[in-house]
């Protein structure tokens, strides 16, 4: 390797469906660095081939308790991986892999869905105490701690 | 052809109904993805999950 910093490693962690799809849009940026993915059904294992990929169990505020199995194996993996950055489009497992990225002082980013026009997720208002950064995808939504910096379909 | 998907966290069986029900008038091919569903279309068939390989 080159002298300077080393290039960081990156968790990228998305639910399957529109939260997977538009963290996928993010690939070619994400590419820049070593990224593992970690989804939540097993066909997503084939959209990244080049890549390392955790499938996890789904969960959502209305199964407490696979967001905790969620958060235990989200918890393994990251202790395994050692990435240096965890970047999430959403949702409960993402929400997880933010909380956990804060326990371990890892770099952490939360996009939020662009399927919220109104008002930031409800994840991501909690995310907005966990992560570094946290961006939304509508100007209209940008405050002093939500940041826009454009769509994933832009 | 017509692209037919629903959320993937909760079935939406009633939109398969009325795509069931005016199937003839559409005249065209389905590709269906509905996970989770509980309703049997007659005239086409769901696949659970798309994936690229």
């Amino acid at each position: 390797m080159k002298s300077g910093k080393p290039m960081r490693k990156v968790l990228a962690i998305a639910s399957v469906g529109g939260h997977w799809v538009q963290l996928l849009r993010l690939k070619p940026i994400l590419d820049k660095n070593e990224t593992v993915f970690v989804s939540t059904h097993k066909g997503c294992r084939n959209m990244v081939p080049k890549n390392v990929y955790y499938n996890t169990v789904d969960a959502s505020r209305w199964s407490k308790f696979r967001l905790v199995l969620s958060f235990i194996h989200l918890f393994i993996i990251i202790i395994k991986e050692r990435p240096g950055v965890i970047i999430s489009t959403g949702a409960a497992p993402g929400l997880m892999g933010i909380v956990i990225g804060r326990i371990l002082f890892i770099k952490t980013i939360w996009i939020d869905s662009i399927a919220n026009v109104e008002e930031i997720s409800v994840s991501g208002k909690i995310a907005l105490h966990f992560a570094s950064r946290v961006y939304t995808q509508w100007p209209e939504l940008e405050s002093s701690n939500i940041n826009y910096a454009g769509s994933v379909f832009s | 052809m017509i692209f037919v998907t629903v959320g993937t966290q909760a079935p939406f069986d009633r939109l398969l109904e009325y795509i069931d029900d005016i199937f003839y008038q559409l005249g065209e091919e389905l590709v269906v993805q509905a996970p989770n569903s509980a309703y049997t279309p007659k005239n086409f068939t769901i696949l659970s999950f798309f994936g690229s390989s």
